[in-house]
């Protein structure tokens, strides 16, 4: 027993007698303090080269084994026998004949301890607290050391040659990983390897029993553990994008793009010089370049919803495209700071835009005014000029204060000077074309919005599992100022010869400042571990006041004299106690929520010009009610029930006339309740991923109790009042399928699509209650093929019927049908040129009031061709509109009004470009592939 | 004895000895509840970096846990899921997720049925083949002395398994065997999976209830392969990482 730890080689030397190239071997296993036979003994065979397993037999009931058809070779053999030390041997097969391994003893355990002294050597570190903590890049280790390697060299952690590792004098139950267990690697099995130089600290620590984690009731077992935490990816580099392109009547469109990361910190910012349409980001670009769209969104683990508190800017847009009317020239630019600090706990989020946009253009539009007795049709004309400066800051903080509570505050800022000019030209003819009124009209606004907004979440769980508590704040402040002339000249026809005349000229300053500030504090508490009760509490506070001002011209051409019929001074506050309650179940395959909260609001108004006021009271309620059944992950069926409450805004409510456009004046109701609308959906969805197969269907209908709708009041001249009155029994219902699948034989993929929606809106023409019923019914298809790197096809066709009829005539019916089809593709071709075409065919059915030809084609192409390594350099030749066809266009029916506009946009321009997308060496630009 | 060499690979809890040679109980038949546990953060972190990865971890928690029954008896095992985690309901349930798989030891063939996506599969084929290297590794799970062994699966996926020969049947969770006793706990480091018995009752087990599950549509693992390849072969990492899970 001196010689403890060694190994015995039993050589058989070779016979080499008859045939077969495999060799059996047999034993008997016994414990030889004892004197027993051990059944169920494993005797288990590993090839001696790498000690992957071979064979195992267990023994029988004598303690014999036979294992058979070894073939030729070195082995090893192995004997386990619970509580008793391992028996290990080596074996050379090289004979056919049975190799009787006679009586192999093995002893207990408890027997060897007494013989063997073990020595554990204490460590002298003292232990600060109950961890112990050593930073890995103090102690030297050799390049592409492993784990291992950097244990042995810790002070108090020893590793014995079978990897063993002791810490403190007790031996190590488990290692983790940034908190998840480690394994270690076997180099033999894998090359993916856990190197030294990959860790930043090793923590020893005593770990509770997994038992004493899960009840949460110590049971005093400790296990000694150490985790490795890894240091955070090296990363410092910069990445960017640089587009430059000019092209025919003026057109470029130029952009760049830098992002500089260091670790956690990015620094990004971009530049954008265009008449394309291009305004900003693409909602790509945005994560490299801006702030991520996901650092905006937020989730609420006790219900699983997403909130999203990102600034709302109406020129942002998803694919950073001018979505308006006329030809935009953009000038922008945005700095973004990003920074993770504390281990990830702490986030900061720091954002500049700045943006120069001009538009000019010109619009048309055809208006059919329906009336009890007859209709009235108005063309008008429109040339415009407007200049938007915009600054805007956003930012947003969050800190995980610890595993239980964390807090965000999201935030953003700015201010727009807006300059508006107009020159507008209408003429109205009655049903017989008789001229009804001529107007000739010229604004001019100069005007300053400014916003604040922010969001302040807290949240913390409490000890219970599903019990917490939550407080939410949010304020929107927006104040506007506006001051500008309207010119307004029109002329009005009795039976087509000039009986009036009227000269608007007016100097207006108007001012309106609004504040919400809406607080919530939730509580959840759970029934059972798949129910809970939500409580929520909170205060809304909504001012706002409005001032506007019209001033007419004086004797000396001074706009001096206050018009006090389009002049007024209102203030506006609301103010809410509101509270409720929710219970909601989670099961696995049933999800069900219902509860209401309950508002009382009370309506504060003042008009400070009569110095009149009224405070009037009202009991909102807000019932929600949803139900999911998942009948597999993939299919799943819901139904939805909200009832929500709608303040009327103070241009609502604010008694005063608005004669910006003389012909259609616009006037406030203070005696406007809120609204209540009940909306109502249902949801199914069935997606098959191995097949490719996908069924979305949805119908959701909702109806309107005192929604602010208009009273409408139309003289004999076409002039129009629109007040805000509440009306009862505005009705939708919106319907659609999606149905999609693979043909697999062609590797096709083929859509279909069907749309229905259908409205009733109520609205009171001249005194008379008038219901307008509208619809529009679409059916798509869309067929796509595309193979990686060789092409991509894709088309796609849509019919659409839309009809209207209003009761107060309900002998004209307005109905049309509109196709588009959209033949688009991209063809990769060799030397690594690409095409790529899009079209667009928009077909609008002419009616007897649209009779112009609003038909188009409109067609983009370009062809590229990428350079360079990594295909960093594109240069394209783009024909935008080849056909030079494209006009602006909508259609609409509001109430017994339907409208035709039509407007300037971008046509045929042709522009030769060059992107160069550049980057620190062996950095990776997220997003692109290699 | 002095003359036997051999290696002392372990020295163990003194707590845990049974001095008496007599006293050691062979398991032949009973059951094992087996917690699979599924780092979630760790999976999303393999992911490309990007600022979604934070929202997509406040989504779910670090670690899921499902629980498992294999039941053992006569050359028998019938692996399916176990009880309930009501924390689960509101997470996403990923392919292969909920097996129910049957081995034979006797006929070496294997009987899984797997939800992969739409489709219940009914995997028939024989033991899975896998490269075992055995350690002298220790460690004690649900009170059983367990072995280390790395191994292969399917030639790529690594491996690492803990067995007990206290358990005679040569099987495991899912359709892991091979090893000299039962594997109490295996772990696929690289997919963040674990798998480590939290229970064993030496209970009765009638052979009426060891039946291979009927339903789904036979295929064979080469076949699976073949279709899960082709339909996932854009879905990149994770597609990589479902067809993996699914052929456990």
């Amino acid at each position: 027993m001196k010689k403890l730890i060694a190994t015995l080689t039993i050589t058989f030397i070779a016979c080499s007698i008859g045939y077969g190239q495999s060799g059996s071997i047999s034993g008997t296993i016994s414990d030889t303090s004892e004197k027993k036979l051990l059944s169920n003994s494993s005797v288990i065979i590993l090839h001696k080269a790498d000690s992957i397993l071979f064979h195992f037999v267990r023994t029988d009931k004598s303690g014999n084994f036979l294992v058979k058809n070894i073939p030729y070779g070195k082995f090893i053999i192995v004997i386990t026998y619970p509580k008793y030390a391992d028996y290990i041997d080596t074996l050379n097969i090289t004979d056919s004949s049975e190799l009787s391994l006679g009586i192999i003893p093995l002893i207990q355990k408890a027997q060897l301890l007494k013989e063997v002294v073990v020595r554990q050597q204490i460590s002298s570190i003292k232990i600060k607290g109950d961890t112990t903590e050593y930073t890995a890049d103090s102690f030297k280790v050799q390049a592409n050391a492993n784990v291992e390697d950097l244990l042995k060299k810790l002070p108090g952690i020893q590793v014995d040659k079978n990897g063993q590792i002791t810490a403190q004098g007790e031996k190590v139950q488990k290692v983790l990983v940034d908190g998840e267990e480690f394994f270690g690697d076997d180099p033999t099995l894998v090359t993916q390897n856990l190197r030294a130089d990959m860790i930043d600290k090793v923590q020893v620590f005593d770990k509770k029993s997994d038992q004493a984690t899960f009840t949460g009731i110590d049971d005093g077992q400790k296990q000694k553990t150490i985790n490795l935490k890894l240091k955070e990816g090296k990363k410092d580099g910069y990445f960017g994008k640089l587009n430059a392109s000019a092209g025919t009547n003026g057109y470029h469109d130029n952009q760049l793009m830098f992002n500089r990361f260091k670790n956690k910190q990015k620094f990004a910012l971009y530049g954008i010089v265009s008449n394309t349409g291009t305004s900003g980001l693409t909602w790509r670009d945005q994560d490299n370049y801006g702030q991520s769209f996901a650092s905006g969104l937020d989730y609420d683990q006790s219900t699983g919803y997403y909130t999203f508190n990102g600034s709302n800017d109406e020129l942002d847009s998803w694919n950073g495209q001018y979505n308006g009317q006329g030809y935009p020239l953009v000038q922008t630019g945005g700095l973004h700071y990003n920074n993770k600090w504390n281990d990830d706990k702490q986030n900061l989020n720091l954002n500049y835009k700045i943006m120069q946009l001009n538009v000019t253009g010109a619009s048309a539009t055809n208006t059919q005014t329906i009336l009890t007795d007859t209709s009235y049709y108005n063309n008008s004309r429109q040339n415009f000029t407007n200049s938007i400066l915009r600054n805007r800051v956003n930012g947003s903080y969050e800190f995980q204060i610890d595993s239980n509570s964390s807090i965000k505050l999201n935030a953003d800022g700015g201010i727009d000077h807006k300059i508006t000019n107009s020159i507008d030209s209408s003429e109205a003819r009655a049903s017989d074309s008789s001229l009804v009124n001529q107007g000739f009209n010229k604004t001019n606004t100069t005007g300053d919005n400014r916003v604040v907004n922010s969001n302040l979440i807290w949240r913390k769980k409490l000890k219970k599992k599903g019990r917490t508590v939550s407080f939410n704040l949010r304020e929107n402040y927006t104040s506007n100022n506006s001051s500008g002339y309207l010119y307004a000249d029109n002329y009005f026809y009795t039976e087509g010869s000039l009986s009036q005349s009227q000269l608007t000229d007016q100097y207006k300053s108007n001012h309106s400042e609004n504040l919400l500030l809406d607080s919530r504090f939730t509580y959840t508490e759970p029934l059972t571990k798949v129910s809970s009760l939500i409580f929520n509490y909170g205060v809304v506070v909504n001012n706002s006041n409005s001032t506007v001002n019209s001033f007419n011209k004086d004797n000396t051409g001074k706009y001096t004299q206050l018009d006090s019929i389009y002049s007024n001074d209102y203030i506006f506050n609301i103010f809410t106690n509101r509270g409720g309650i929710n219970y909601s179940l989670f099961q696995k395959k049933l999800k069900f929520n219902i509860g209401t909260d309950a508002g009382f609001t009370n309506f504060n108004q003042k008009n400070e010009i009569n110095d009149s006021a009224a405070h009037r009271n009202f009991v909102n309620w807000y019932p929600k009610a949803f139900l999911q059944y998942q009948f597999t992950q993939y299919r799943r069926l819901s139904l939805r029930y909200n009832g929500h409450t709608q303040q009327p805004s103070i241009d609502q409510i604010q008694p005063v006339l608005k004669n910006n456009d003389p012909l259609n004046i616009e006037v406030g109701n203070p005696d406007l309740k809120p609204s209540f609308s009940n909306d109502l959906s249902l949801n199914f969805s069935d997606w098959k991923m191995l097949n490719e197969r996908s069924i979305w269907f949805g119908i959701n209908y909702s109806f309107i109790q005192n929604n602010i709708s208009s009273s409408y009041y139309v003289d004999s001249f076409n002039r129009k009042i629109n007040k805000a009155v509440n009306l009862n029994g505005d009705k939708s219902l919106s319907v659609y399928l999606d149905y999609g699948f693979k043909l697999k034989k062609i590797d096709t993929r083929l859509g279909f699509n069907g749309n229905i929606n259908y409205n009733e809106n109520l609205s009171i023409v001249n005194n008379i209650l008038n219901t307008t019923s509208s619809g529009s019914y679409t059916f798509g298809i869309n067929i796509n093929k595309s193979k990686e790197k060789k092409y991509d096809l894709n088309l796609s066709g849509s019919a659409t019927y839309t009809n209207s009829q209003s009761s107060i005539q309900s002998g004209i019916e307005t109905k049309y049908w509109t196709f588009d089809i959209n033949p688009n593709f991209d063809v990769f071709l060799p030397l690594k040129f690409q095409v790529h075409s899009d079209c667009d065919f928009s077909i609008r059915q002419k009616t007897p009031v649209f009779n112009s030809n609003t038909n188009v084609i409109r067609w983009n192409a370009w062809l590229g061709k990428k350079f360079l390594k990594n295909d960093a350099l594109v240069i394209k030749i783009i024909g935008n509109d080849l056909l030079d066809q494209n006009i602006g266009f909508n259609r609409s029916v509001n109430s017994n009004f339907i409208s035709q506009n039509t407007y300037s946009t971008i046509r045929r321009y042709f522009l030769l470009g060059i992107t160069w997308n550049f980057s620190k060496a062996g950095t990776k630009i997220p997003g692109q592939n290699e | 004895m002095k003359k036997i060499n051999y290696v002392i690979l372990i020295i163990m809890i003194p707590g845990s000895l049974r001095l008496n040679a007599q006293n050691t109980i062979f398991l032949s038949h009973g059951r094992i509840e087996y917690e699979r546990k599924v780092n979630l953060w760790a999976q999303i972190d393999d992911e490309d970096d990007n600022e979604w990865k934070d929202i997509q971890k406040k989504t779910v928690p670090k670690f899921k846990s499902t629980y498992f029954d294999l039941s053992f008896s006569n050359n028998k095992t019938l692996y399916q899921p176990g009880r309930e985690n009501p924390d689960n309901n509101r997470l996403w349930q990923g392919p292969a997720e909920d097996n129910i798989v049957f081995t034979d030891l006797e006929t070496q063939q294997v009987t899984s049925s797997k939800n992969v996506f739409e489709q219940r599969f009914l995997v028939q084929d024989s033991v899975r083949k896998i490269k075992w290297k055995i350690t002298d590794e220790k460690r004690t799970i649900a009170g059983f002395d367990c072995r280390r062994a790395n191994g292969l699966f399917m030639d790529s996926i690594y491996i690492v398994a803990f067995y007990t020969d206290e358990i005679i049947i040569s099987s495991g969770p899912e359709s892991f065997s091979g090893l000299p006793g039962m594997i109490l706990g295996i772990a696929i480091p690289h997919e963040h999976i674990t798998w480590f018995a939290t229970k064993v009752y030496a209970d009765e087990v009638p052979a009426s209830s060891l039946i291979a599950p009927k339903k789904g549509k036979k295929v064979t693992n080469a076949a699976m392969l073949t279709q899960l390849s082709d339909a996932l072969k854009d879905w990149g990492r994770w597609g990589k990482r479902y067809i993996k899970a699914a052929m456990l």
